[in-house]
């Protein structure tokens, strides 16, 4: 199985779900989105590598 | 601060021919030839994605749109994470089968010329807005820092320029084989521009309007409304939509599909770009919102999309200015740049070709290829500067970006059916394409014509504001609908074609199509005119040139498998040359095969491994475990001690195991690629006549290697087919022969050795036998002679009986000479003691001279110092007298003979020379044999030196004679050191 496959799958889940329209708020810190975007990015070289039974 | 409309021209001439001079250092290996192949190369090259959109119209976007500018490139990253199944089985079809864009992609894999035609018109619609974009944008940000109407010849003159950059830096080498280094280096030289400017307006903005990140968080905290105004359109906005939107771009525009997989020089930097290059954006991306709210809160007054601007002027900076503006420049030019060479290549093959076919043979076909290229990519750039005068007061940089966004969005079914759908066929995508591509027509491109600009209301409500959705989300949902279905509805209804079948199992990686039909030509000889009648003689002659290169293939060539693979491997170099379809037409027509005949099963198996073998690390689960089964088996046929080889039906050799390369020293990739009778003498006749014959073994075979006799053992198995069922009256089929090769040269070696040693001991008997029946006798003739001597007077008498005694005493002498040889090799009856070797040596000396006194010898002792000996001394004081008493026998009145000896440490060396007569070779091979003799008869027994060797042996020690007629003898003894 692809670890590449969960990341997306995980990724789409804070970027595009109900979960997005809740940190796409004003009260959380101007920075946030880019945090999230880093963890996905610090996540990438983990899924480039595949599961292996 | 103004700056003047001339200086900005001269500042964008001066940086482009810096940007020219970066390309030819690259291409000219002044900079270090590892930067191309650098992953941060690969990673800032793939930055041709943020064009003046992402410079300037980010910050445009973000304050009408807010956060929702980073969708943009949140979609992109989504692609990347799916670098491993998404875009690396891309790269390795486009690298394995020669495809240098999309269309390419597409016409190979749906096998047809419509789709590639209909991709490439289609990227043309797509990407002509884009590049208008550009050009418009380095026109506006020229006007804003001259605060009047940018003269006409500053966007013409930027046009020029881009063009000749093209045609000089990605024009130069018409097969994709050669990449661009110089186009790739000049690429990521200009992201780090952008970078660097969007970076420094930032640092900027942020020091000296807000006084550093706790000055803008206060800022923020005291003007909740900023945020808000970023946070509430993503929120309420197309969000989804420009996700799907920009995960589609990401790879499938134009200019990424170029810099990402046809300009890709290491595959291995894609994994780094996984994640190197959204890091980037994120960098890139990083300073929009800071130079917003400084623009913000300083009021600047200029349009949004060029606050970046606007920051750098208010700071007084010219520098930074300029530098700005040449961000900008960077942006818009690498994007015209890399898009058109892109479309110029789709475009001479799929457009050009097919309307006016390959040109006359006489016309050399790559000139007119480049040269195709090269006025396509001028067209194209003032196709664009023609889009931005026709529609140069649009809004927002962009909306015009996002309609080329839905464009290439239309090709994510024909991806999805290329690498996960086999089923797929050329119906349903030409049909859902141009469903698609319809749709995308009607609601974007429609209006745009219609209202002279995207943003302008049209005269009725738009379809979008009908369906009560935003303009993004309607028209990707609405098209990709329509294409998907069209798509999905086409393929399931109609039937694939058997040659677009194994083409998209070959893409979605379900099988591996071996060779399965035989070239009709005889010889690769006969490649070149069957091409030239296509292609014309030049290009023909290279093209046969370079694949038998490639294949590491001699110039004549008439073995069928290899025929096979010259023809696969010029199909594919034509495919980076005329695009597949074309590639395939030429071969097809010129390079015939026969398809009634079937390859042999054993060579299919051994093509299926070749592809095995590249394409391991791709195959997953039960296959991947299958995988490791044949390779377990390979091993153990690799690592059998005895050689293996396998011929087919047709004596290819199919295996070739380690062994079998070191015994025959032909190697394994030799091998492989020959027939039987193709290899190296004497393996050819060797193989062949045993293949022929009935024998299905042969125990001893002597060959001469290298001039070395060598005895080979060979073993022959036939292989049959897997019979349908046990019960079953079809008969076997054959499919190869197996082949044993055992050397069997030592064991030969040792078999003569035991025999020879059978013998002696044969000898030893008889001796031994012989020995003892005439001692007693010859004993009892001496007494009695002796007794007859004591009673005789007469003198004559007397001297008779002398001469009886003499000869029984040499008799005596004889019959213990046997004795003794047959007492060889009784290591135990040696008495060894541990004695002083010099005064052995001497001693032997002196009873040599006193034996031989009639013949003055030069004897020269030189001994190391207090060297002993361990062993039996008075057998070795023999040796040493037979050995000298041959070198006195040998040597003439007055000759010199030396004796040396010394202490290795775990040996001691004895060597005595002579100068005399000396041996020829064959006698020196013979000299320990008994009997053997080069004395006149009644002079010598023969059994000296076999008696030697025997006592040496005995001890442990070796003897070796080394001699040539007329230079002498050297006798060298090696006894084991005591210890």
């Amino acid at each position: 199985m692809e670890r590449a496959f969960l990341l997306f799958g995980l990724s789409l889940l804070v970027l595009a779900s109900p979960i997005t329209s809740w940190w796409l708020r004003a009260a959380l810190p101007w920075y946030l989105p880019f945090l999230i975007w880093l963890v996905i990015i610090a996540l990438i070289p983990w899924a480039q590598r595949r599961i292996d039974n | 601060m103004i700056l003047s409309a001339p200086g900005l021209f001269v500042s964008s001439l001066l940086y482009l021919c810096l940007l020219f001079l970066v390309a030819y250092a690259t291409e000219k290996r002044w900079l270090p030839p590892w930067l191309p192949r650098h992953p941060a190369v690969y990673v800032l090259s793939l930055g041709v994605y943020a064009t003046t959109w992402s410079f300037y119209g980010s910050v445009g976007y973000a304050d009408s749109n807010g956060f929702m500018f980073l969708a943009v490139y949140l979609g992109l990253t989504l692609a990347f994470i799916l670098s491993p199944v998404l875009l690396s089985p891309i790269l390795r079809l486009v690298r394995e089968y020669q495809l240098t864009s999309l269309a390419d992609l597409f016409a190979f894999r749906y096998r047809s010329q419509t789709a590639g035609v209909l991709v490439t018109l289609f990227m043309l619609a797509g990407t002509l807005p884009y590049i208008s974009l550009q050009i418009r944008a380095v026109t506006e940000s020229a006007s804003v820092l001259t605060q009047e109407f940018a003269p006409q010849y500053l966007s013409l003159g930027f046009c020029i320029l881009i063009v000749l950059f093209a045609v000089l830096f990605g024009a130069r080498h018409i097969s994709p084989r050669e990449k661009h280094e110089g186009l790739v280096v000049a690429i990521a030289f200009e992201s780090l521009v952008k970078l660097l400017a969007l970076a420094l307006v930032a640092i900027v903005a942020m020091s000296s309007i807000f006084d550093g990140v706790s000055g803008l968080t206060h800022w923020l905290d005291t003007h909740p409304e900023a945020l808000e105004a970023m946070y509430t359109p993503a929120r309420e906005g197309p969000w989804v939509s420009i996700l799907i939107l920009s995960f589609a771009a990401a790879f499938l525009l134009p200019r990424q599909f170029h810099m990402l997989f046809t300009e890709n020089i290491a595959p291995g930097t894609l994994a780094r770009a996984a994640w190197g290059f959204p890091l980037f954006l994120l960098v890139l991306n990083l300073a929009i919102p800071i130079v917003l709210w400084a623009a913000i809160k300083q009021n600047l007054g200029t349009v949004p999309d060029y606050h970046v601007l606007g920051i750098a002027r208010h700071t007084g900076s010219a520098g930074l200015t300029i530098f700005v503006f040449l961000g900008g420049v960077s942006a818009a030019s690498a994007m015209i740049i890399v898009s058109t060479l892109a479309l110029a290549g789709m475009t001479v093959n799929h457009i050009i070709l097919p309307a006016t076919g390959t040109p006359d043979p006489s016309v050399n076909l790559y000139r007119w290829l480049l040269w195709g290229r090269r006025i396509i990519i001028a067209v194209l750039v003032f196709a664009g500067y023609g889009f931005f005068l026709a529609f140069e007061r649009s809004s927002q940089l962009v909306q015009l970006g996002l309609i080329s966004f839905v464009a290439v969005a239309q090709f994510l079914p024909g991806i999805v059916g290329t690498l996960f759908w086999p089923a797929a066929n050329r119906y349903g995508f030409i049909a859902g394409l141009t469903g698609g591509g319809l749709t995308w027509f009607v609601v974007l491109i429609l209006p745009l014509l219609s209202g002279g600009g995207p943003s302008d209301v049209p005269a009725e409500p738009a379809l979008w504001e009908m369906a009560g959705q935003d303009k993004w989300t309607f028209s990707t949902l609405a098209s990709l609908s329509v294409n998907a279905t069209l798509f999905v509805l086409l393929s399931v209804l109609t039937r694939q074609s058997a040659a677009e079948r194994e083409t998209a199992a070959l893409c979605a990686q379900e099988i591996f199509t071996p060779y399965r039909s035989r070239v009709r030509l005889a010889s690769s000889r006969e490649f070149v005119p069957a091409l030239a009648e296509a292609l014309g003689t030049h290009t023909a002659e290279y093209e046969v040139r370079r694949a038998q290169r490639d294949l590491q293939m001699t110039e004549e060539e008439t073995d069928t498998r290899a025929l096979g693979r010259l023809r696969e491997r010029i199909e594919r170099n034509l495919s980076g040359l005329l695009g597949p379809h074309f590639a395939r037409d030429v071969v097809d027509t010129r390079l015939p095969t026969d398809r009634d005949h079937k390859l042999p099963v054993a060579e299919r198996m051994r093509f299926m491994e070749e592809r095995l073998e590249a394409s391991r690390s791709r195959l997953r689960g039960l296959a991947a475990q299958l995988d490791a089964m044949r390779r377990y088996h390979r091993q153990i046929l690799e690592d059998l001690p005895v050689g293996v080889c396998s011929v087919s039906s047709t004596n290819m050799v199919t295996v070739w195991n380690r062994v079998m390369e070191n015994l025959s020293g032909i190697d394994k990739s030799i091998a492989l690629s020959n027939q039987v009778h193709s290899l190296p003498a004497p393996w050819n006749d060797v193989l062949g006549e045993f293949l022929g014959s009935d024998q299905k073994e042969i125990h001893k075979k002597l060959l001469h290697l290298e001039g070395q006799p060598r005895w080979f053992g060979l073993f022959k198995a036939e292989l049959t087919g897997v019979t349908p069922s046990p019960n079953s009256n079809i008969p076997v089929e054959s499919i190869g022969t197996s082949v044993l090769l055992q050397d069997l040269t030592e064991i030969h070696l040792l078999e003569d050795q035991l025999a020879h040693n059978e013998r002696l001991a044969s000898i030893g008997r008889f001796a031994s036998g012989v020995a003892h029946e005439i001692g007693n006798p010859v004993t009892g003739i001496a007494c009695l002679a002796q007794n007859l001597k004591t009673e005789v007077e007469d003198p004559e008498m007397r001297s008779e009986i002398q001469g009886i005694l003499e000869q029984t005493n040499r008799i005596n002498n004889i019959v213990q000479t046997l004795v003794n040889f047959a007492r060889r090799g009784d290591a135990d009856r040696l008495q060894k003691t541990r004695f002083d070797l010099v005064g052995c040596l001497e001693d032997a000396s002196e009873l040599v001279r006193l034996s031989q006194a009639g013949k003055v010898m030069d004897v020269t002792i030189d001994c190391d110092e207090g060297i002993n000996a361990q062993g039996d001394r008075q057998r070795l004081y023999q040796v040493f007298v037979n050995v000298l008493n041959n070198a006195y026998d040998a040597s003439s009145p007055g000759g010199k003979i030396q004796i040396r000896a010394s202490d290795t440490g775990h040996s001691i060396e004895i060597s005595l020379r002579d100068y005399g007569h000396g041996m020829n070779q064959e006698i020196s091979e013979r000299i320990f044999e008994p009997f053997m003799t080069t004395k006149q008869p009644g002079e010598g027994t023969g059994l000296g030196l076999a008696l030697t060797y025997g006592i040496v042996v005995d001890h442990g020690g070796d003897i070796e004679v080394d001699s040539a007629p007329g230079a002498g003898t050297e006798v060298r003894i090696t006894l084991p050191n005591a210890p």
